[in-house]
């Protein structure tokens, strides 16, 4: 990523199991995270630390989203795991 | 000024126009009429014309306006003999119905010229009463009531979700619930798996579930597969429902009731939970995505750890089994916007409640366009619970 591009700020949330990957020192939600124009959830999902072999469903202002998804300024992001329990 | 039956009688006349029983057939034939039966409930249970709709003259223009919201549309109204029908046609004229006529000779001359009719599924007293509330809803009516007796609806699970939604099932009258589940019930389930007591611990849960749900309602057959559900046995279990509920506890059950579901073309009513959270959907081949759609993998073994590696609080499989259920009956009903292509998560200590919308993924191994998953797999293999064959084992108990 061009560190030289404009910076981008998200609004995030993690649910359930992906709490884990919470930034240190994060206690409420959602959180801020800066990134650069350009970015995509992927990057998002590098910066939070969250391993690509973890199953999740990524929603971008209210639409599931693949990785690949260019993110806008300002934009809310919500990853949401499977859950096993029953 | 008063006036006698006669002159009520002349007075609808000059309005409606009266049909005879050739007359309704052709016009049924040719347009998009709407058949207003404005008989007692007890004579349009013996018999009325197909198609017809049942609306007693007593509550006349009480409902027909949310049984019938547009006023152009055409309406023929019988009774038994066509005189009741004669007088509320003149009432829905007079309510602005644009085009109203009665049958003369109503249903009686209809029947003795061995025209088509039907007779509707004969409720008992016990179940006119049961089913009461349901009957006075239009979008269920004793059709639809009709239609939750003869469904077949197949739970995964006996548990926490299981038990709301096979309780409100049976208490809608669903006329078979099948359940699979090969445990026995433990104390430690009591706090949220409400089919079960505290005085069969240790018994299968199956039974335990069947003695509840028929004493709740004796209508209700329910059948017990105590059994683990397995690729030998799914698609022979799911063959004789109609709606598949998972309501199951591990991931492995998980993929396996999901591809099932896809190549038998049954809709697989979805909820899982985890300690606050649980989320529901509905995934129906053909309509909308499926649960490989969304988690192609499954979470690495032990990123995801199940309510009794987590812990959860005992009224959220209320709440989520409650939507299992909701959702099983609109789909047997056909009405309402079932959760097909839409998830619902609860965030119970915020209490925030959101609905995504969900994408089906053309290149999804099981319903994709081409399909490489065509048969049922190892699913505890494929979650890596057990390493291939050759392998040996590792840890495969179910999260449970």
């Amino acid at each position: 990523m061009e560190e030289s591009a404009r910076p981008i700020r998200l609004s995030v949330k993690l649910h359930a199991t992906l709490r884990r990957y919470l930034p240190a020192g994060v206690e409420a939600e959602p959180f801020s995270v800066e990134l650069f124009e350009g970015a995509r959830v992927s990057d998002l999902l590098a910066r939070l630390g969250i391993p690509d072999d973890h199953a999740k469903i990524c929603i971008v202002d209210g639409e599931q989203s693949p990785k690949e998804r260019v993110l806008r300024d300002g934009a809310s992001v919500a990853l949401f795991p499977p859950l096993a329990g029953g | 000024m008063p006036k006698t039956v006669q002159e009520l009688l002349q007075d609808a006349r000059r309005v409606v126009p009266e049909w005879d029983t050739e007359q309704v057939r052709k016009a049924l034939d040719s347009q998009d009429w709407v058949l207003l039966d404005v008989r007692e409930k007890d004579e349009y249970r013996e018999g009325h014309l197909p198609g017809a709709i049942s609306l007693p003259r007593g509550f006349l223009e009480l409902r027909v306006e949310q049984l019938v919201p547009d006023k152009r549309k055409p309406i023929i109204a019988y009774c038994a003999g066509g005189t009741r029908s004669l007088l509320a046609a003149k009432q829905l004229i007079e309510m602005g119905y644009e085009k109203v006529v009665s049958m003369a000779g109503g249903f009686t001359a209809w029947k003795n010229q061995g025209l088509p009719w039907k007779q509707d599924r004969q409720f008992t007293a016990e179940q006119l009463t049961r089913y009461s509330r349901h009957f006075l809803l239009p979008e269920v009516g004793e059709d639809g009531q009709s239609r939750l007796l003869d469904a077949k609806v197949l739970l995964i699970g006996a548990g926490g979700l299981g038990s709301p939604t096979a309780f409100y099932l049976a208490a809608a009258g669903v006329g078979t619930i099948g359940i699979v589940d090969h445990d026995v019930v433990d104390l430690s389930n009591l706090q949220r798996q409400i089919l079960h007591t505290h005085d069969r611990i240790g018994m299968p849960k199956v039974e335990s579930a069947r003695m509840t749900l028929q004493a709740l309602n004796p209508d209700v057959k329910v059948i017990g597969y105590q059994e683990r559900l397995s690729s030998e046995n799914a698609l022979r279990l799911f063959a004789d429902y109609d709606v598949i509920v998972d309501g199951c506890d591990n991931f492995p059950t998980r993929y396996l009731v999901n591809d099932a579901c896809v190549m038998l073309g049954k809709p697989n009513v979805h909820g899982s939970i985890f300690q606050f959270e649980g989320q529901a959907s509905v995934f129906y081949p053909g309509k909308g995505p499926c649960y490989r759609c969304l988690f192609p993998e499954p979470p690495p073994p032990g990123a995801a750890p199940s309510c009794a590696e987590a812990g959860v609080l005992g009224v959220l499989p209320g709440l989520v089994g409650c939507v299992q259920a909701l959702e099983t009956i609109k789909l047997i009903l056909g009405v309402g916007k079932p959760l097909i292509g839409r998830m619902v998560y609860f965030d119970t200590l915020s209490m925030e409640v959101r609905i995504h919308k969900l994408r089906r993924d053309p290149k999804c191994p099981v319903c994709g366009e081409q399909p490489t998953i065509t048969k049922l797999i190892d699913y505890e293999e494929f979650c890596g619970l057990r390493t291939p064959v050759g392998g040996g084992a590792v840890a495969a108990a179910a999260a449970r």
